[in-house]
């Protein structure tokens, strides 16, 4: 056999059926409603379906669990139901390479290089975001009287493009918690935010809905937290970075006096009537009075972003973005340096060296973390990839009753990973410095939790 | 399981195709009304046939190990029948849902060979589904290795032509079901051996290999409880009755003394209540934990031995897994639960080791030794290690393993775990954090665990592996301490605990 070159971690296939469909013999591709790779033969699609399908029948003569996840040597496939009758399977390639990052020889699959709770989050996000843009997809097909066509192809349009932003390989425990990161303020500018969102809903009454980001944290959100990590994750990892790499090109290749308006994330580029052109995306809202369909407008100043949510039966007029351009500058510029001054009065503790750490509420989904900007190299990874395990095993303790917990782990090489979790707060933390004592990695987690985590209690 | 051991193989349809030596069988199975489904021979003439259907063909040797059962053909095909039509009911009954723990083994063409809960024949379908899953992911040129859903794991081996799956429901780790395969694996191996199974499947891949493992499943459904039961299974170790080290001596230099003399024979074991008393072997030759596991499996779980000398094939998988051991198993005497095993390569030396066997309960019997031994087994296991008297009461319970002589001691259950739900629940949390410290990459060395039930902790050190559970609110600190206590308490006393010298027959 010829020598198998070292692989990472890819995407084999993803895929999305329904399995009410395809009863007929010879058209049992219609179950399919969505296959990437997109050239994969026909006959192979029908294999990979009829996997999971058997799969999910088997697992229901034990329990009626629903079907997580099905490991064998070289692949991991990965199932969700998200919806009755819909089921969405995602499989990877494990890894293959040296057993250890010592040794060069004996290569193998790496399957405890991948962690599975990381990628049924990344699927289960997958879905979240499909909705949020084609709505739920039993509604697609209701709306058609049960044709497919229209929902093969709204969900061709949008993970033909997501699956290629996905990232897998960066995903990790946050991946896992999908939370929100909240921007910490004092009573006043946070009642200053709140005040000015609610005079923006005032003064705009076709606005239902709004969320306030500064700098990539969530200061005022008025939507459900399921909604809102969706939006804010939307927002914050695809639409302003799309944005500002928009603005870099246009700057560079248009002259300074273009008409063009940055401010709009979504919507017109400029105020003219002559040009306009809506480019405001519709997004599904699920967890609101009524659900539906929102234009989402994203409105950018400095580093303060206004997310509004108009229902999509109003047209959005031009007038309608001037009023708002108007009414938002100022008062927005103002904010921003206001809770630009207040963030500068808050030094940020300092960081302890060698240590790392990531923070979760399962409450109201905030995430605190200080790991992302430090990974190096294989060893790091094996780390921060250890705290998904870690996590794993304290969400099992909850489920029998424990409401606190509390791990502390040496590893052979001598670095110490910790997990802390009490009424729903999750702590973890991992300390690369060698050679310390039980005594000193206590005081250690205590100072950490002291600094980083003022005010919330963990029992010892 | 007694279901599945009066559900016989469906013999009708597969008649035309049995092998030449069936018609035999049956004679010897009717005359034969022995109760215990296991296969050994009582001493008279069959040890002699054994012998000689063995020299001549290995298929044939193992369908007389087989043989001793009472079947009836025409109760077994009117049992069949009515079982099949009740096939869906099994599936769909609550309590074979309820079970916590399925264990299936298939052949590789999906002829049903064992289930734990339910007869193989009612569930002719779901074992078509796993053979179908099993080589539908091995046409990929993949291995399936496991399914999780919920709290739920399926795991499944495939070795050669046998393919085995376990399917919990309490979110074991893959680690232990695994190790738990493994076990069935090699209990399958062991009454079979290795090169039988291959042969068989080699010849005709449709093989109903129950045919061969009849009575068989008595040992499985022992072997399984066994697993889940004691922890030296699944951490891999020995566990003994603890005796002073010059009684122990003493009785292996009994035992040494008198068959020094005897060509062949590679281990001799005495065993009481699923613990070792002694054990010497050939030079050149160790006892795996497995495969005295599976030792201690047959003992415990065939009542016969106690009634009669016996002379039985065993294969013990990690010293040989193509050839049979012979083994002369009886108890010492008719008042002792003490059972000596004399195994050898050599199958024509029954009437020697017998003869040495009735010397070693004299010597033992003249030195006053039978009566030690009894009296050991008369203390409750309750006894042997007081966490108070060593003055680390804090510690509620502990398993200790040293890693040189793989001997392994655990304390009492005292309440909080005295009931059964609650020393598996500990048990099943023991063992899912000892996999995790294997499988962590890095691998763990030390791991503290607190939670509102209790602290424990796992050590993985050069030399020993603790597993401790302590009171809850104890500080990390001290419960090391405690533990570093025990463990110098352990290491001080280990002659009497532990097996650390065996010595050479």
């Amino acid at each position: 056999m010829a020598q198998k070159q070292p692989s990472k971690l890819s995407l084999r296939n993803f895929f999305v059926y329904n399995v009410n469909y395809g009863d007929t013999e010879g058209k049992e591709e219609e179950k399919i409603l969505f296959f990437h790779p997109r050239e994969t033969n026909i006959d192979v699609q029908m294999r990979e379906v009829g996997l999971s399908e058997a799969i999910v029948k088997f697992t229901e003569n034990f329990d009626e669990a629903p079907c997580d996840a099905l490991h064998s040597q070289k692949t991991r496939k990965l199932f969700l139901q998200p919806e009755k009758d819909f089921w969405m399977i995602m499989t990877l390639n494990v890894p293959y390479g040296p057993k250890s990052t010592e040794v060069m020889e004996g290569s193998d699959y790496l399957g405890h290089e991948v962690e599975t709770d990381v990628y049924r989050s990344v699927l289960t996000q997958a879905y979240s975001t499909a909705r949020l843009f084609v709505g739920p997809f039993q509604a697609v097909l209701d709306s058609q009287n049960g044709d497919t066509a229209l929902l093969v192809k709204k969900l061709d349009h949008f993970f033909k493009r997501y699956l290629l932003g996905l990232r897998l390989r960066d995903c990790d425990i946050l991946t896992v918690f999908d939370g929100i990161q909240f921007l910490p303020l004092d009573k006043t500018t946070f009642l200053r935010c709140q005040c000015f969102v609610n005079l923006v809903e005032a003064s705009f009454p076709l606005v239902a809905h709004s969320v306030l980001i500064y700098n990539n944290s969530l200061v005022w959100s008025g939507l459900n937290p399921d909604d809102a990590k969706v939006v804010f994750r939307y927002v914050s990892s695809n639409l302003l970075p799309s944005h500002l790499k928009a603005n870099y090109l246009a700057h560079r290749t248009t002259s300074n006096n273009s008409p063009r308006i940055a401010r709009f994330v979504t919507g017109p580029d400029c105020l003219i009537d002559l040009v306009y052109s809506d480019k405001t995306p519709k997004v599904y809202l699920g967890n609101v009075t009524q659900p539906s369909f929102f234009h989402l407008i994203v409105y950018k100043v400095v580093d303060l972003v206004l997310c509004l949510f108009v229902p999509s039966k109003e047209t959005l007029k031009l007038e309608l973005y001037r009023q708002l351009d108007a009414f938002l500058h100022t008062r927005m510029t103002e904010l921003d340096v206001e809770i630009n001054s207040y963030r500068k009065t808050v030094n940020d503790p300092p960081e302890a060296p060698d240590t790392r750490w990531v923070y979760f509420n399962t409450t109201n989904l905030a995430t605190k973390d200080m790991l992302r900007d430090k990974k190096k190299g294989p060893q790091s990874d094996a780390l921060v990839r250890a705290l998904v395990k870690l996590h794993q095993n304290h969400v099992r303790l909850m489920k029998e009753g424990n409401s606190s917990s509390e791990t502390y782990l040496r590893t052979s090489t001598d670095h110490w990973i910790i997990g802390r979790m009490s009424n729903f707060r999750q702590f973890y933390i991992l300390i690369e410095k060698k050679k310390l004592s039980l005594h000193e990695v206590d005081d250690a987690v205590k100072k950490l939790s002291e600094t980083q985590l003022r005010g919330i209690f963990f029992p010892t | 399981m007694c279901d599945a051991n009066s559900v016989l193989p469906d013999s009708k349809s597969d008649q035309g195709t049995e092998p030449s030596g069936e018609s035999k069988n049956q004679d010897v199975s009717k005359e034969d009304d022995e109760e215990d489904a296991v296969q050994h021979k009582s001493l008279h003439s069959s040890c002699s046939t054994i012998v000689d259907e063995a020299e001549q063909n290995d298929v044939v040797n193992v369908d007389m190990m087989t043989s001793d059962l009472p079947r009836d053909l025409e109760n077994d095909f009117v049992a069949a029948t009515t079982e099949l039509e009740n096939e869906d009911s099994v599936l769909d009954s609550e309590e074979w849902k309820a079970k916590e723990k399925h264990i299936f083994i298939l052949s590789s063409s999906g002829k049903p060979v064992y289930s734990r809960h339910g007869s193989e024949d009612k569930l002719v379908t779901l074992f078509g589904v796993m053979q179908a899953l099993v080589s539908f992911v091995q046409d990929s040129d993949d291995t399936l290795e496991s399914i999780h859903f919920g709290n739920n794991v399926i795991v499944f081996q495939i070795r050669g032509p046998i393919v085995l799956v376990a399917v919990s429901k309490k979110n074991d780790s893959v680690l232990f079901l695994r190790n738990m395969l493994e076990y069935v694996y090699n209990q399958v191996v062991s009454v079979l051996t290795l090169r039988q199974v291959t042969t068989i499947f080699e010849r005709r891949r449709n093989y109903d290999l129950r045919r061969l493992l009849t009575g068989s499943e008595r040992l499985i459904d022992h072997l399984l409880t066994f697993y889940e039961t004691e922890p030296s299974l699944f951490m891999n170790g020995l566990a003994c009755i603890p005796m002073p080290s010059p009684q122990r001596e003493a009785i292996s230099s009994v035992i040494v003394s008198t068959c020094s003399k005897i060509k062949n024979l590679v281990f001799a074991v005495l065993v009481a209540n699923n613990r070792l008393i002694a054990l010497a072997r050939k030079r050149k030759y160790s006892m795996c934990p497995s495969d005295l596991h599976l030792i201690l499996n047959m003992v415990a779980a065939s009542e016969s031995f106690k009634t009669a000398e016996s002379w039985t094939p065993i294969c013990l998988p990690q010293f040989n897994a193509n050839g049979f051991l012979h083994g002369h198993v009886s108890y010492l005497t008719e008042d002792c639960d003490a059972c000596l095993l004399l195994l050898t390569v050599d199958q024509d030396i029954f009437f020697q080791l017998s003869e040495a066997k009735k010397k070693i309960t004299e010597k033992l019997t003249k030195n006053n030794l039978v009566s030690v031994i009894n009296d050991v087994l008369k203390k409750p296991p309750s006894s042997w290690v007081s966490l108070h008297y060593i003055g680390v009461s804090k510690i509620r319970h502990f398993i200790y393993k040293c890693k040189k002589s793989q001997n392994i001691l655990s304390s009492p259950l005292t309440p909080p775990y005295d009931t059964t739900d609650e020393s598996r629940k500990l048990f099943t949390k023991y063992q899912n954090l000892y996999s995790k410290m294997f499988e962590s990459n890095p691998q763990l060395q030390v791991l503290f665990q607190e939670s509102d039930e209790e602290r424990v902790v796992c050590l993985i050190g050069e030399k020993f592996e603790v597993l401790a559970a302590l009171e809850p609110v104890i500080k990390k600190q001290s419960a090391l301490d405690l533990i570093n206590k025990l463990c110098q308490w352990i290491q001080k006393e280990e002659d009497r605990f532990f097996i650390t010298n065996v010595p050479y027959l």
